[in-house]
């Protein structure tokens, strides 16, 4: 479960060009939630997403994953909750293009401190689940978008984490292709991920069971 | 361990770059060796007369050959002769106490069989049937000095092996294997060891008959020549070791060349020197232009001039492979830096993007030094040093992968501070 109380992000913080992005936001996702960030462009989603994802930090507030008080841990072990308990999934993809599919696949495996099986078979196995196996060999620069978010999907997936965090995961897709992603996030969602998915797109929201919206930095 | 399969994953797909920067570095090791062994190998041969010559007057002085056998004008020499013959040492003992100053003789000789049937092997000599081999005796004093570069073996001791036989070494580039045995007339020389190369006959070992053979007697730094690269092999030994002495010459069918270095000691005055030289002169000869002082003068400039000449080269190239490592190693942060967002977004702490470049530049490195060894091997089996008078040796190139450590080092300096001024958000949302 993901709990946010009361938790404010500014950057520059103490800085004369300072900017608060997040204004006393308070948040509880149960665990199997499918979930919908909504808001404009610049209202605080990402940031908010990047300190789920503990990408970023904050300056005041609380917020715990699983009971853990995130602003307390350590680089080593935000490390490991972004390694183990969370997957994330770009606009962009984020893939490694120089890198086959599989490749990419594997990265969070070198990372991980938990030795859950052989590389390659839990690559496969999560290349399976999205429906690309048969790409594993492939570099990334010679697949279509849909293929390439796929492939940040399965990556997300490998280390079999708890939640599954999306920012705009079909900004950069045709509507046929949303739709099959999104349809891959409702399965994993159905398999008992927490899937918390950012986006400005009300059909997307739609898609999700629950949704919040954020303008200037607060949930309204 | 991982950071190296992960730099192994990036180095596989820049492979091209990857290549070019291995060579790079490989040719400046090896570069590096020779230049360091080409340097080390020659200060090596002159190390045993450094001393000698270091803060002494003196001369190098070669005995007159006559002397042995026809009456000289010195009488007091003469007084040495028995049954026709004056032995060496006799004589040495003569000027050690009748030249001025704390005088000392470091006598070197070389042994030459004077019949036809003598100069050849005589058992199991690797050369073609006549072919000589110069027999190189050193004074006790320089040869336990002595430690040139050997290919196999060690340096021979300086007393005689268990079998009465006296131990030397033996120039590279021949047949000769070690424990061959050498028979002469002159006793028994079991190799023990074979030098790395077969130029650098060390010198103030040869005969100064005229002034031809001046550059050989005196040529500490004259050390590679190619006309010795084709020259007879030579084995080395202590002279103190060789059952021979003048007065039964016939028995031997030999005879040597000495070469005495005659030490006056310090704080002579020039008089005094003038009154050894010409106490010298009543017997033999020298050259009064090579002197101890300008021998040692002569040789060491000669010996940094080496270092001199080639420290641009070297330099030049240490500038190239530096700013290729370090625009290579920056250039991989800078290039590999949504990579490394994503690394962070999949578990990789920040700081440890930089253990990912260190450990991709030590593969780069590590590739490089084997590729080093290689290429040093291809050339020593080609013989290649020896074309081109240059040295290779594994202390050298020790000294060089350590230089090339210090550069691998400084070069991740940069991509350290790269990794250090960005901020992973920055770098993800950037990309």
């Amino acid at each position: 479960m993901i709990e946010i109380r009361n938790l404010t992000k500014t950057y520059n913080y103490k800085k004369s060009n300072a900017f608060t992005a997040l204004k006393d936001i308070s948040l509880k996702i149960e665990d199997g939630e499918m979930l919908a960030i909504i808001g404009k462009s610049g209202a605080g989603k990402s940031t908010l997403l990047h300190i789920i994802g503990c990408i970023d930090t904050f300056e005041k507030g609380e917020y715990s994953i699983d009971d853990t008080d995130v602003h307390k841990l350590s680089d080593k072990k935000l490390a490991e909750i972004r390694n183990e308990k969370v997957g994330i999934v770009m606009q962009d993809f984020a893939l490694v293009e120089e890198y086959t599919v599989i490749e990419n696949v594997k990265i969070p495996l070198y990372f991980s401190k938990k030795k859950k099986g052989n590389a390659n078979t839990l690559a496969l196995e999560a290349l399976e689940k999205v429906g690309i196996k048969e790409l594993a060999k492939k570099p990334v620069n010679k697949l279509s978008g849909g293929q390439k978010q796929r492939v940040a999907i399965a990556r997300a997936i490998v280390n079999d984490p708890s939640f599954i965090l999306a920012d705009e995961p079909t900004g950069a897709l045709d509507t046929k292709t949303s739709a099959e992603i999104m349809e891959l996030f409702r399965k994993l969602n159905d398999d008992g991920k927490t899937v918390i998915i950012i986006t400005h797109d009300p059909g997307v929201a739609e898609k999700c069971k629950r949704k919040i919206e954020i303008s200037d930095g607060k949930i309204i | 361990m991982k950071y190296f399969k992960i730099a192994f994953d990036m180095i596989k797909n820049k492979f091209v770059l990857t290549l070019i920067i291995t060579i790079e570095m490989a040719v400046f090791l090896i570069l590096c060796n020779t230049v360091v062994g080409t340097y080390n190998s020659k200060n090596m041969l002159y190390e045993p007369y450094k001393d000698i010559l270091k803060n002494n007057s003196g001369v190098v002085f070669m005995l007159d050959d006559t002397l042995k056998h026809d009456e000289c004008d010195n009488a007091e020499i003469e007084k040495l002769r028995h049954d026709g013959y004056i032995d060496d040492e006799d004589v040495i003992d003569y000027l050690e106490k009748n030249l001025e100053g704390d005088a000392k003789i470091y006598y070197n000789s070389q042994l030459e069989f004077w019949e036809d049937d003598h100069m050849a092997p005589h058992s199991s000599l690797p050369m073609d049937e006549g072919e000589l081999v110069d027999y190189i005796l050193l004074d006790d004093e320089i040869f336990k000095k002595y430690r040139l570069p050997l290919a196999e073996g060690r340096w021979a001791s300086s007393e005689k092996n268990s079998a009465g036989e006296t131990e030397v070494v033996v120039s590279g580039g021949t047949d000769t294997k070690l424990n061959e045995l050498y028979v002469t007339p002159a006793g028994k020389f079991r190799v023990v060891g074979i030098l790395t190369d077969n130029t650098y006959e060390p010198p103030g070992s040869g005969y100064l008959s005229d002034d031809n053979n001046k550059e050989g007697l005196f040529s500490f730094y004259e050390a590679f020549d190619a006309n010795v690269s084709m020259a007879r092999p030579f084995i080395i030994a202590d002279r103190r070791l060789v059952d021979y002495k003048e007065d039964n010459y016939k028995k031997f069918n030999c005879t040597t060349e000495p070469v005495w270095f005659v030490s006056y000691g310090s704080g002579l005055d020039e008089e005094a020197i003038k009154r050894n030289n010409d106490l010298l002169k009543t017997i033999g000869y020298f050259d009064d232009d090579r002197d101890f002082p300008t021998l040692y003068e002569d040789t060491e400039n000669t010996i940094n001039n080496i270092y001199i000449g080639m420290l641009p080269m070297i330099i030049a190239a240490a500038v190239v492979i530096l700013s290729g490592l370090i625009g290579a190693a920056a250039m991989t942060a800078i290039r590999q830096m949504k990579t490394f967002g994503i690394f962070f977004l999949c578990g990789c702490r920040w700081r440890d993007c930089i253990k990912i470049i260190s450990a991709n530049l030590f593969i780069i490195f590590g590739m490089s030094v084997v590729l080093a060894v290689l290429g040093i091997f291809g050339m020593i089996a080609m013989n290649f040093e020896y074309l081109i008078g240059l040295s290779f040796g594994w202390n050298n190139f020790v000294i060089s992968v350590v230089i090339l450590a210090v550069m691998y080092l400084l070069s991740i300096i940069l991509p350290y501070n790269i990794i250090k001024s960005s901020s992973p958000v920055e770098t993800i949302k950037e990309n």
